[in-house]
Protein backbone atom coordinates (compact mmCIF):
# COMPACT_ATOMS: atom_id res chain seq x y z
CA UNK A 1 0.00 0.00 0.00
CA UNK A 2 2.58 2.81 0.88
CA UNK A 3 4.60 1.46 -1.97
CA UNK A 4 1.75 2.43 -4.25
CA UNK A 5 1.08 5.48 -2.95
CA UNK A 6 5.05 6.44 -3.33
CA UNK A 7 4.31 4.83 -6.93
CA UNK A 8 1.34 7.25 -7.29
CA UNK A 9 2.93 10.46 -6.16
CA UNK A 10 6.00 9.78 -8.35
CA UNK A 11 4.07 9.13 -11.65
CA UNK A 12 1.85 12.94 -10.35
CA UNK A 13 4.91 14.80 -9.95
CA UNK A 14 6.95 12.69 -13.11
CA UNK A 15 3.51 14.07 -15.18
CA UNK A 16 3.56 17.62 -13.91
CA UNK A 17 7.29 17.85 -14.82
CA UNK A 18 6.32 16.34 -18.12
CA UNK A 19 3.49 18.67 -19.11
CA UNK A 20 5.83 21.75 -17.97
CA UNK A 21 8.12 20.88 -20.80
CA UNK A 22 5.06 20.46 -23.50
CA UNK A 23 3.36 23.72 -21.81
CA UNK A 24 6.89 25.72 -22.82
CA UNK A 25 8.05 24.35 -25.96
CA UNK A 26 4.24 24.38 -27.39
CA UNK A 27 4.31 28.04 -26.07
CA UNK A 28 7.40 28.97 -27.67
CA UNK A 29 6.52 27.17 -30.64
CA UNK A 30 3.14 29.15 -31.42
CA UNK A 31 4.77 32.28 -30.67
CA UNK A 32 7.23 31.71 -33.27
CA UNK A 33 4.92 31.05 -35.89
CA UNK A 34 2.86 34.25 -34.92
CA UNK A 35 0.26 32.44 -32.97
CA UNK A 36 1.23 33.29 -28.85
CA UNK A 37 -0.60 31.41 -26.63
CA UNK A 38 -0.62 32.97 -22.77
CA UNK A 39 -2.41 29.74 -21.54
CA UNK A 40 0.76 27.80 -21.83
CA UNK A 41 2.64 29.96 -19.45
CA UNK A 42 0.61 29.77 -16.96
CA UNK A 43 -0.47 26.44 -16.78
CA UNK A 44 2.91 25.97 -16.79
CA UNK A 45 3.94 28.10 -13.68
CA UNK A 46 0.97 26.03 -11.76
CA UNK A 47 2.67 22.78 -12.99
CA UNK A 48 5.82 23.79 -11.77
CA UNK A 49 4.27 25.24 -8.11
CA UNK A 50 3.02 21.18 -7.76
CA UNK A 51 6.64 19.70 -9.41
CA UNK A 52 8.33 21.81 -6.96
CA UNK A 53 6.63 20.77 -3.89
CA UNK A 54 5.62 16.84 -4.61
CA UNK A 55 9.42 16.46 -6.14
CA UNK A 56 10.97 17.81 -2.60
CA UNK A 57 8.94 15.03 -0.82
CA UNK A 58 10.57 12.86 -3.28
CA UNK A 59 13.89 14.28 -2.38
CA UNK A 60 12.90 14.11 1.19
CA UNK A 61 12.41 10.28 0.80
CA UNK A 62 15.31 9.46 -0.64
CA UNK A 63 17.37 11.46 1.44
CA UNK A 64 18.89 13.70 -0.84
CA UNK A 65 18.52 16.88 0.57
CA UNK A 66 22.33 18.73 1.39
CA UNK A 67 22.92 18.56 5.15
CA UNK A 68 26.03 19.37 7.19
CA UNK A 69 26.74 15.84 9.30
CA UNK A 70 29.70 16.55 10.53
CA UNK A 71 28.80 16.88 13.92
CA UNK A 72 26.24 14.33 14.09
CA UNK A 73 28.83 11.94 12.72
CA UNK A 74 30.99 12.97 15.68
CA UNK A 75 29.13 12.64 18.46
CA UNK A 76 28.44 9.55 20.50
CA UNK A 77 25.74 7.21 19.20
CA UNK A 78 23.04 8.22 22.19
CA UNK A 79 23.85 11.71 21.41
CA UNK A 80 23.31 12.23 17.66
CA UNK A 81 20.59 10.16 18.31
CA UNK A 82 18.82 12.27 19.99
CA UNK A 83 20.02 15.19 18.15
CA UNK A 84 18.22 13.61 15.40
CA UNK A 85 15.03 13.77 17.06
CA UNK A 86 15.44 17.17 17.83
CA UNK A 87 16.14 17.90 13.93
CA UNK A 88 12.84 15.53 12.70
CA UNK A 89 10.58 17.93 15.47
CA UNK A 90 12.30 21.45 14.08
CA UNK A 91 10.83 19.46 10.66
CA UNK A 92 7.78 18.98 11.66
CA UNK A 93 6.99 21.90 13.61
CA UNK A 94 8.06 23.82 9.80
CA UNK A 95 5.84 21.91 7.84
CA UNK A 96 2.57 21.90 10.13
CA UNK A 97 3.09 25.45 9.54
CA UNK A 98 2.89 24.96 5.48
CA UNK A 99 -0.02 22.92 5.88
CA UNK A 100 -1.74 25.24 8.17
CA UNK A 101 -0.89 28.74 6.35
CA UNK A 102 -0.70 27.33 3.25
CA UNK A 103 -4.26 25.64 3.68
CA UNK A 104 -5.48 29.27 4.82
CA UNK A 105 -3.86 30.73 2.13
CA UNK A 106 -5.81 28.49 -0.44
CA UNK A 107 -8.89 29.14 1.34
CA UNK A 108 -8.88 32.80 1.23
CA UNK A 109 -7.63 32.64 -2.36
CA UNK A 110 -10.23 30.61 -3.59
CA UNK A 111 -12.10 33.27 -5.32
CA UNK A 112 -9.38 35.16 -6.87
CA UNK A 113 -9.01 34.33 -10.55
CA UNK A 114 -5.61 32.77 -11.40
CA UNK A 115 -3.69 34.70 -13.97
CA UNK A 116 -7.16 36.42 -14.90
CA UNK A 117 -8.79 33.04 -16.07
CA UNK A 118 -12.28 33.01 -15.35
CA UNK A 119 -13.11 30.04 -13.53
CA UNK A 120 -9.73 28.77 -12.96
CA UNK A 121 -9.05 29.70 -8.97
CA UNK A 122 -5.62 30.49 -7.66
CA UNK A 123 -5.85 27.83 -4.79
CA UNK A 124 -5.20 25.06 -7.52
CA UNK A 125 -1.85 27.53 -7.27
CA UNK A 126 -1.78 27.94 -3.33
CA UNK A 127 -2.80 23.91 -2.52
CA UNK A 128 0.88 22.82 -3.75
CA UNK A 129 2.36 23.99 -0.47
CA UNK A 130 -0.15 22.36 2.07
CA UNK A 131 -0.42 19.35 -0.15
CA UNK A 132 3.36 18.95 -0.60
CA UNK A 133 3.81 20.05 3.35
CA UNK A 134 1.72 17.13 4.59
CA UNK A 135 3.51 14.81 2.27
CA UNK A 136 6.57 15.52 3.54
CA UNK A 137 4.94 15.35 7.01
CA UNK A 138 4.45 11.74 6.46
CA UNK A 139 7.85 10.82 5.08
CA UNK A 140 8.83 12.87 8.28
CA UNK A 141 6.88 10.62 10.38
CA UNK A 142 8.37 7.16 9.17
CA UNK A 143 11.80 8.75 9.22
CA UNK A 144 11.59 9.33 12.67
CA UNK A 145 10.31 5.71 13.06
CA UNK A 146 13.01 3.69 11.24
CA UNK A 147 15.16 6.29 13.44
CA UNK A 148 13.93 5.53 16.97
CA UNK A 149 13.73 1.37 15.33
CA UNK A 150 17.63 1.99 14.87
CA UNK A 151 18.43 3.29 18.27
CA UNK A 152 19.50 -0.22 19.56
CA UNK B 1 18.77 39.64 12.22
CA UNK B 2 21.97 38.79 14.45
CA UNK B 3 19.53 36.42 16.17
CA UNK B 4 18.53 35.02 12.77
CA UNK B 5 21.95 34.29 11.19
CA UNK B 6 23.06 32.06 14.82
CA UNK B 7 19.92 30.55 14.55
CA UNK B 8 21.32 29.32 10.71
CA UNK B 9 24.65 28.56 11.23
CA UNK B 10 23.32 26.71 14.80
CA UNK B 11 20.78 24.30 12.81
CA UNK B 12 23.12 23.59 10.07
CA UNK B 13 25.82 22.54 12.69
CA UNK B 14 23.45 20.33 14.20
CA UNK B 15 23.19 18.64 10.70
CA UNK B 16 19.39 19.61 9.94
CA UNK B 17 19.02 19.65 6.01
CA UNK B 18 19.90 23.20 4.57
CA UNK B 19 16.75 23.57 2.92
CA UNK B 20 14.75 23.18 6.37
CA UNK B 21 17.29 25.08 8.31
CA UNK B 22 16.94 27.97 6.05
CA UNK B 23 13.27 27.62 6.54
CA UNK B 24 13.36 27.79 10.48
CA UNK B 25 15.97 30.47 10.33
CA UNK B 26 13.24 32.42 7.99
CA UNK B 27 10.56 31.57 11.09
CA UNK B 28 12.86 33.09 13.35
CA UNK B 29 13.03 36.38 11.47
CA UNK B 30 8.82 36.09 10.85
CA UNK B 31 8.58 35.36 14.71
CA UNK B 32 10.39 38.91 15.49
CA UNK B 33 8.13 40.51 13.00
CA UNK B 34 4.86 40.12 14.65
CA UNK B 35 3.48 42.73 12.96
CA UNK B 36 4.06 41.34 9.66
CA UNK B 37 0.91 38.65 8.62
CA UNK B 38 1.64 35.03 9.34
CA UNK B 39 0.88 33.74 6.06
CA UNK B 40 3.43 36.20 4.85
CA UNK B 41 6.81 33.30 4.35
CA UNK B 42 3.87 30.75 3.36
CA UNK B 43 3.09 33.34 0.71
CA UNK B 44 7.22 34.23 -0.36
CA UNK B 45 7.44 30.37 -0.60
CA UNK B 46 4.70 29.71 -2.77
CA UNK B 47 5.83 32.72 -5.12
CA UNK B 48 9.06 31.07 -5.53
CA UNK B 49 7.63 28.25 -7.77
CA UNK B 50 5.89 31.06 -10.00
CA UNK B 51 8.83 32.60 -10.78
CA UNK B 52 8.86 32.10 -15.31
CA UNK B 53 12.88 32.13 -15.30
CA UNK B 54 13.33 29.46 -12.75
CA UNK B 55 11.35 27.08 -14.22
CA UNK B 56 14.59 26.51 -16.49
CA UNK B 57 15.90 24.64 -13.48
CA UNK B 58 13.93 21.20 -13.37
CA UNK B 59 14.02 21.40 -17.40
CA UNK B 60 17.72 21.41 -17.66
CA UNK B 61 17.92 18.33 -14.95
CA UNK B 62 15.78 16.60 -17.07
CA UNK B 63 17.78 17.44 -20.50
CA UNK B 64 21.02 16.68 -18.64
CA UNK B 65 19.09 13.35 -17.08
CA UNK B 66 17.79 12.38 -20.87
CA UNK B 67 21.08 13.44 -22.68
CA UNK B 68 22.77 11.00 -20.60
CA UNK B 69 20.82 8.37 -21.05
CA UNK B 70 20.44 9.02 -24.77
CA UNK B 71 24.23 7.39 -25.95
CA UNK B 72 25.88 11.10 -26.24
CA UNK B 73 28.42 10.65 -23.18
CA UNK B 74 30.19 7.25 -24.33
CA UNK B 75 30.74 8.50 -27.40
CA UNK B 76 32.21 11.86 -25.95
CA UNK B 77 34.42 9.92 -24.06
CA UNK B 78 35.17 8.28 -26.83
CA UNK B 79 35.98 11.73 -28.74
CA UNK B 80 37.74 12.50 -25.07
CA UNK B 81 40.14 9.65 -25.25
CA UNK B 82 41.15 9.85 -28.92
CA UNK B 83 41.88 13.24 -29.12
CA UNK B 84 44.27 13.12 -25.64
CA UNK B 85 45.07 9.38 -26.18
CA UNK B 86 48.70 10.59 -26.65
CA UNK B 87 49.10 13.11 -23.62
CA UNK B 88 50.84 11.81 -20.60
CA UNK B 89 47.71 10.57 -18.07
CA UNK B 90 45.95 10.59 -21.03
CA UNK B 91 43.19 9.06 -19.35
CA UNK B 92 42.90 11.88 -16.90
CA UNK B 93 43.18 14.97 -19.66
CA UNK B 94 40.78 12.65 -21.25
CA UNK B 95 37.93 13.40 -18.58
CA UNK B 96 39.00 17.01 -17.82
CA UNK B 97 38.34 17.29 -22.15
CA UNK B 98 35.01 15.15 -21.30
CA UNK B 99 34.20 17.48 -18.55
CA UNK B 100 34.22 20.50 -21.20
CA UNK B 101 32.51 18.22 -24.01
CA UNK B 102 29.55 17.91 -21.41
CA UNK B 103 29.39 20.93 -19.63
CA UNK B 104 27.24 21.79 -22.97
CA UNK B 105 24.70 18.94 -22.00
CA UNK B 106 24.43 19.06 -18.58
CA UNK B 107 24.54 21.93 -15.73
CA UNK B 108 25.50 20.09 -13.01
CA UNK B 109 28.91 19.46 -11.50
CA UNK B 110 27.37 16.45 -9.11
CA UNK B 111 26.22 14.86 -11.35
CA UNK B 112 29.10 15.01 -14.17
CA UNK B 113 31.83 13.96 -11.40
CA UNK B 114 29.71 10.69 -10.42
CA UNK B 115 29.30 9.81 -13.87
CA UNK B 116 32.56 10.19 -14.87
CA UNK B 117 33.64 8.17 -11.66
CA UNK B 118 31.65 5.44 -12.50
CA UNK B 119 32.25 5.26 -16.30
CA UNK B 120 36.27 5.51 -16.43
CA UNK B 121 37.34 6.00 -12.64
CA UNK B 122 37.84 2.21 -11.99
CA UNK B 123 39.97 2.41 -15.54
CA UNK B 124 42.12 5.19 -14.61
CA UNK B 125 43.14 3.29 -11.34
CA UNK B 126 43.86 0.23 -12.52
CA UNK B 127 46.42 1.70 -15.32
CA UNK B 128 48.41 2.74 -12.19
CA UNK B 129 47.18 6.34 -11.17
CA UNK B 130 47.34 7.08 -7.73
CA UNK B 131 43.65 6.43 -6.17
CA UNK B 132 43.61 9.94 -4.46
CA UNK B 133 44.59 12.03 -7.26
CA UNK B 134 41.83 9.65 -9.65
CA UNK B 135 39.13 10.76 -7.11
CA UNK B 136 40.98 14.26 -7.22
CA UNK B 137 40.77 14.83 -10.84
CA UNK B 138 37.41 13.45 -11.76
CA UNK B 139 35.65 15.87 -9.23
CA UNK B 140 37.92 19.18 -9.84
CA UNK B 141 37.43 18.13 -13.22
CA UNK B 142 33.88 18.78 -12.87
CA UNK B 143 34.35 22.77 -12.16
CA UNK B 144 33.82 23.07 -16.17
CA UNK B 145 30.31 21.41 -16.47
CA UNK B 146 28.41 24.90 -14.56
CA UNK B 147 30.33 27.12 -16.40
CA UNK B 148 30.01 25.89 -19.93
CA UNK B 149 26.32 26.75 -21.45
CA UNK B 150 23.90 25.53 -19.81
CA UNK B 151 24.48 25.49 -15.79
CA UNK B 152 21.82 25.90 -13.39
CA UNK B 153 24.46 28.07 -11.05
CA UNK B 154 23.97 30.31 -13.75
CA UNK B 155 19.69 30.38 -13.77
CA UNK B 156 19.74 30.87 -10.33
CA UNK B 157 22.25 33.82 -10.32
CA UNK B 158 20.91 35.54 -13.45
CA UNK B 159 17.16 35.38 -12.01
CA UNK B 160 18.61 36.26 -8.34
CA UNK B 161 20.45 38.83 -9.73
CA UNK B 162 18.44 40.04 -12.85
CA UNK B 163 21.90 39.27 -14.90
CA UNK B 164 21.14 38.59 -18.21
CA UNK B 165 21.21 34.96 -18.25
CA UNK B 166 22.24 34.76 -22.13
CA UNK B 167 25.23 37.00 -21.61
CA UNK B 168 25.61 34.54 -18.68
CA UNK B 169 25.86 31.57 -20.66
CA UNK B 170 28.25 33.03 -23.38
CA UNK B 171 30.76 34.75 -20.38
CA UNK B 172 31.50 30.91 -19.03
CA UNK B 173 33.25 29.98 -22.54
CA UNK B 174 36.34 31.75 -22.04
CA UNK B 175 37.11 31.18 -18.06
CA UNK B 176 36.09 27.14 -18.73
CA UNK B 177 39.21 27.43 -21.19
CA UNK B 178 41.44 28.80 -18.82
CA UNK B 179 40.09 26.58 -16.14
CA UNK B 180 40.94 23.71 -18.92
CA UNK B 181 44.24 25.00 -19.33
CA UNK B 182 45.12 25.39 -15.71
CA UNK B 183 44.23 21.78 -14.54
CA UNK B 184 45.38 20.58 -17.76
CA UNK B 185 48.46 21.73 -16.75
CA UNK B 186 48.48 20.69 -12.88
CA UNK B 187 48.23 17.14 -14.69
CA UNK B 188 50.91 17.08 -17.53
CA UNK B 189 52.82 18.04 -13.82
CA UNK B 190 51.86 15.37 -12.02
CA UNK B 191 52.09 12.91 -15.16
CA UNK B 192 55.83 13.83 -15.92
CA UNK B 193 57.12 13.11 -12.00
CA UNK B 194 55.62 9.93 -11.73
CA UNK B 195 56.17 8.63 -15.16
CA UNK B 196 52.66 8.00 -16.28
CA UNK B 197 52.41 6.83 -19.87
CA UNK B 198 49.95 7.85 -22.38
CA UNK B 199 46.77 6.00 -23.10
CA UNK B 200 47.68 5.16 -26.79
CA UNK B 201 50.25 4.19 -28.24
CA UNK B 202 49.81 5.49 -31.73
CA UNK B 203 48.41 9.22 -33.50
CA UNK B 204 44.79 8.56 -34.54
CA UNK B 205 44.19 8.74 -38.48
CA UNK B 206 42.50 11.88 -39.26
CA UNK B 207 39.72 9.23 -40.50
CA UNK B 208 39.26 8.16 -36.73
CA UNK B 209 39.57 11.77 -35.24
CA UNK B 210 36.61 12.71 -37.71
CA UNK B 211 34.15 9.96 -37.17
CA UNK B 212 34.60 10.48 -33.70
CA UNK B 213 33.81 14.08 -34.34
CA UNK B 214 30.69 12.84 -35.83
CA UNK B 215 29.54 10.55 -33.10
CA UNK B 216 29.75 13.15 -31.02
CA UNK B 217 28.27 16.02 -33.50
CA UNK B 218 24.84 15.99 -31.87
CA UNK B 219 26.12 16.75 -28.45
CA UNK B 220 28.61 19.42 -29.33
CA UNK B 221 25.91 20.70 -31.81
CA UNK B 222 23.51 21.78 -28.57
CA UNK B 223 25.84 24.73 -26.88
CA UNK B 224 26.10 26.46 -30.12
CA UNK B 225 21.81 25.81 -30.51
CA UNK B 226 21.55 26.94 -27.41
CA UNK B 227 23.51 30.25 -27.22
CA UNK B 228 22.23 30.97 -31.10
CA UNK B 229 18.37 30.43 -30.00
CA UNK B 230 19.24 33.03 -26.96
CA UNK B 231 21.03 35.02 -28.89
CA UNK B 232 18.97 35.81 -31.52
CA UNK B 233 15.91 36.94 -29.43
CA UNK B 234 13.92 34.02 -30.61
CA UNK B 235 13.87 31.70 -27.23
CA UNK B 236 13.93 32.44 -23.35
CA UNK B 237 15.69 30.39 -21.29
CA UNK B 238 12.99 28.85 -19.90
CA UNK B 239 12.42 27.46 -23.22
CA UNK B 240 15.68 26.56 -24.47
CA UNK B 241 14.83 24.53 -21.48
CA UNK B 242 11.99 23.01 -22.34
CA UNK B 243 13.82 22.90 -25.53
CA UNK B 244 16.73 21.00 -24.66
CA UNK B 245 14.38 18.42 -23.53
CA UNK B 246 12.99 17.89 -27.02
CA UNK B 247 16.34 17.57 -28.03
CA UNK B 248 17.36 14.86 -26.03
CA UNK B 249 14.47 12.88 -26.99
CA UNK B 250 15.31 13.20 -30.36
CA UNK B 251 18.52 12.18 -30.11
CA UNK B 252 18.19 9.64 -28.00
CA UNK B 253 14.94 8.20 -29.66
CA UNK B 254 15.64 8.89 -33.58
CA UNK B 255 19.66 9.07 -33.57
CA UNK B 256 21.28 7.14 -31.52
CA UNK B 257 18.34 5.20 -31.07
CA UNK B 258 19.46 3.65 -27.11
CA UNK B 259 16.78 5.78 -25.34
CA UNK B 260 12.97 3.40 -24.37
CA UNK B 261 10.50 4.45 -23.12
CA UNK B 262 11.73 3.16 -19.82
CA UNK B 263 14.76 4.42 -19.95
CA UNK B 264 12.87 8.21 -20.24
CA UNK B 265 10.51 6.91 -17.38
CA UNK B 266 13.81 6.23 -15.71
CA UNK B 267 15.04 9.77 -16.70
CA UNK B 268 12.47 11.49 -15.18
CA UNK B 269 12.26 9.28 -11.65
CA UNK B 270 15.68 9.86 -11.30
CA UNK B 271 15.84 13.82 -12.12
CA UNK B 272 12.64 14.37 -9.47
CA UNK B 273 14.98 13.91 -7.02
CA UNK B 274 17.39 16.52 -8.01
CA UNK B 275 14.87 18.62 -8.61
CA UNK B 276 13.13 18.11 -5.34
CA UNK B 277 16.20 18.86 -3.90
CA UNK B 278 17.24 22.11 -5.24
CA UNK B 279 13.83 23.33 -6.01
CA UNK B 280 12.92 22.88 -2.21
CA UNK B 281 16.39 25.10 -1.57
CA UNK B 282 14.95 27.87 -3.61
CA UNK B 283 11.74 27.41 -1.91
CA UNK B 284 12.50 27.69 1.34
CA UNK B 285 15.18 30.59 0.88
CA UNK B 286 12.17 32.93 0.55
CA UNK B 287 11.09 34.19 3.83
CA UNK B 288 14.70 34.29 4.84
CA UNK B 289 15.40 36.70 1.92
CA UNK B 290 12.46 38.54 2.45
CA UNK B 291 14.04 39.47 5.54
CA UNK B 292 17.71 39.78 4.39
CA UNK B 293 15.78 42.47 1.79
CA UNK B 294 13.69 44.38 4.88
CA UNK B 295 17.08 44.81 7.92
CA UNK B 296 18.76 45.92 4.39
CA UNK B 297 21.44 43.41 5.13
CA UNK B 298 23.40 43.92 1.47
CA UNK B 299 23.46 47.91 2.58
CA UNK B 300 25.02 46.66 5.69
CA UNK B 301 27.39 44.54 4.77
CA UNK B 302 28.12 46.69 1.61
CA UNK B 303 29.30 49.76 4.16
CA UNK B 304 31.50 47.13 6.23
CA UNK B 305 33.64 45.82 2.91
CA UNK B 306 33.59 49.42 2.29
CA UNK B 307 34.95 50.26 4.82
CA UNK B 308 38.09 48.17 4.25
CA UNK B 309 38.81 48.50 0.33
CA UNK B 310 36.99 50.84 -2.21
CA UNK B 311 38.82 49.11 -4.95
CA UNK B 312 36.34 46.64 -6.84
CA UNK B 313 39.59 44.56 -7.90
CA UNK B 314 40.27 43.80 -4.60
CA UNK B 315 36.70 43.66 -3.36
CA UNK B 316 36.02 40.53 -6.18
CA UNK B 317 39.14 38.96 -4.63
CA UNK B 318 37.40 39.56 -1.19
CA UNK B 319 33.88 38.46 -2.17
CA UNK B 320 35.53 35.28 -4.14
CA UNK B 321 37.91 34.04 -1.17
CA UNK B 322 35.03 34.44 1.58
CA UNK B 323 32.69 32.50 -1.28
CA UNK B 324 35.73 29.42 -1.53
CA UNK B 325 36.34 30.08 2.48
CA UNK B 326 32.30 29.17 2.93
CA UNK B 327 32.43 26.32 0.21
CA UNK B 328 34.11 24.63 2.60
CA UNK B 329 31.34 24.12 4.37
CA UNK B 330 27.85 25.03 2.33
CA UNK B 331 27.02 23.70 -0.85
CA UNK B 332 27.44 25.69 -4.17
CA UNK B 333 23.58 25.93 -4.67
CA UNK B 334 23.10 27.47 -1.07
CA UNK B 335 25.72 30.00 -1.78
CA UNK B 336 24.30 30.95 -4.74
CA UNK B 337 20.94 31.71 -3.35
CA UNK B 338 21.83 32.72 -0.37
CA UNK B 339 24.87 35.44 -0.88
CA UNK B 340 23.60 37.26 -5.30
CA UNK B 341 21.11 39.22 -2.60
CA UNK B 342 23.84 40.37 -0.65
CA UNK B 343 27.19 40.69 -2.58
CA UNK B 344 25.95 41.55 -5.93
CA UNK B 345 24.57 45.33 -5.16
CA UNK B 346 28.30 45.83 -3.40
CA UNK B 347 29.81 44.90 -6.99
CA UNK B 348 27.14 47.22 -8.51
CA UNK B 349 27.35 49.78 -6.68
CA UNK B 350 31.43 49.75 -7.13
CA UNK B 351 30.63 49.52 -10.61
CA UNK B 352 31.47 46.14 -11.11
CA UNK B 353 29.91 44.55 -14.59
CA UNK B 354 27.42 41.88 -13.00
CA UNK B 355 28.36 39.50 -15.37
CA UNK B 356 31.86 39.22 -15.23
CA UNK B 357 31.26 39.21 -11.15
CA UNK B 358 28.61 36.34 -11.84
CA UNK B 359 31.39 33.91 -13.38
CA UNK B 360 33.92 34.96 -10.70
CA UNK B 361 31.08 33.82 -8.44
CA UNK B 362 30.06 31.10 -9.78
CA UNK B 363 33.48 29.43 -10.37
CA UNK B 364 34.01 29.75 -6.63
CA UNK B 365 31.04 29.09 -5.01
CA UNK B 366 31.23 25.64 -7.82
CA UNK B 367 34.16 24.82 -5.91
CA UNK B 368 33.00 23.90 -2.64
CA UNK B 369 31.47 20.91 -4.18
CA UNK B 370 35.17 19.36 -4.12
CA UNK B 371 36.11 20.21 -1.18
CA UNK B 372 36.10 18.67 2.22
CA UNK B 373 34.71 18.20 4.55
CA UNK B 374 31.39 18.88 2.74
CA UNK B 375 31.70 18.90 -0.90
CA UNK B 376 28.86 16.89 -2.89
CA UNK B 377 31.05 16.19 -5.80
CA UNK B 378 33.94 14.86 -3.65
CA UNK B 379 31.72 12.80 -1.44
CA UNK B 380 29.90 11.05 -4.91
CA UNK B 381 33.22 10.56 -6.42
CA UNK B 382 35.08 8.93 -3.14
CA UNK B 383 31.75 7.10 -2.38
CA UNK B 384 32.12 5.59 -6.04
CA UNK B 385 35.74 4.89 -6.16
CA UNK B 386 36.31 4.02 -2.58
CA UNK B 387 38.71 6.69 -1.79
CA UNK B 388 39.35 7.54 1.96
CA UNK B 389 38.79 12.17 1.88
CA UNK B 390 42.22 12.09 3.45
CA UNK B 391 43.63 10.51 0.75
CA UNK B 392 41.91 12.77 -1.99
CA UNK B 393 42.51 15.76 0.39
CA UNK B 394 46.21 15.70 -0.12
CA UNK B 395 46.03 14.56 -4.17
CA UNK B 396 43.91 17.70 -4.83
CA UNK B 397 45.88 20.60 -3.22
CA UNK B 398 47.69 21.29 -6.58
CA UNK B 399 44.53 21.04 -8.59
CA UNK B 400 43.30 23.93 -5.75
CA UNK B 401 45.90 25.92 -6.25
CA UNK B 402 45.41 25.47 -9.98
CA UNK B 403 42.13 26.31 -10.08
CA UNK B 404 42.00 29.36 -7.35
CA UNK B 405 45.09 31.11 -10.04
CA UNK B 406 42.49 31.13 -12.52
CA UNK B 407 39.82 32.73 -10.44
CA UNK B 408 42.05 35.28 -9.33
CA UNK B 409 42.98 35.88 -13.18
CA UNK B 410 39.59 35.92 -13.82
CA UNK B 411 38.94 39.15 -11.64
CA UNK B 412 41.84 40.73 -12.96
CA UNK B 413 40.52 40.10 -16.65
CA UNK B 414 36.85 41.10 -17.24
CA UNK B 415 38.34 41.64 -21.07
CA UNK B 416 38.46 37.83 -21.35
CA UNK B 417 34.73 37.01 -19.58
CA UNK B 418 33.07 39.78 -21.36
CA UNK B 419 34.87 38.86 -24.74
CA UNK B 420 32.18 36.52 -26.14
CA UNK B 421 28.79 38.03 -24.44
CA UNK B 422 29.99 41.42 -25.52
CA UNK B 423 30.57 39.91 -28.97
CA UNK B 424 26.99 38.27 -29.60
CA UNK B 425 24.67 39.93 -27.86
Amino acid sequence: MAQRLERIKMILAGTFLVLMVAMIFTGGVARLMRMPLNMTIDLATCFFAWATFLAADIAWRRDMLISIRALPEALPPRWAHWLGMVNYGIVLALLAYGIVAGGWLAWVSRARSFQGMPGVSYSWVTLSLPVGSAMMFGTTLEKIRDHWRARS
Amino acid sequence: MTLVAVAFVVLLVMGLPVAFAMGAAGAVFFLQHPELPFTQPAQQTISQTQNFSLLAVPLFILAGSLLNRSGITQRLLDLATLLTGRMRGGLAQASLALSAMMGGVSGSAIADAAMQSRMIGSEMISRGMPRGFVAAILSFGAVLTPIIPPGIGMILYGTIGQVSIGRLFAAGVAPALILWLALGIAIEISARRNGWQPAHERRPSSRETLRAFGAGFWALLFPVILLLGLRSGLFTPSEIGAFAVIYGLFVGFLIYRELTVRGFGDSVATSLGDIGAVMLLIAMSAALSYGIVLERVPETVAGAVLTLTENLQAIMVLVALLVLLAGFFIDATVLIIMLTPIVLPLVRAEGGDPVHFGIVFIVAATLGNFTPPVGAAMYAVCTILKVPVGEYTRASVPLLIAVTAAVILLVFAPGVVLFLPNLIF
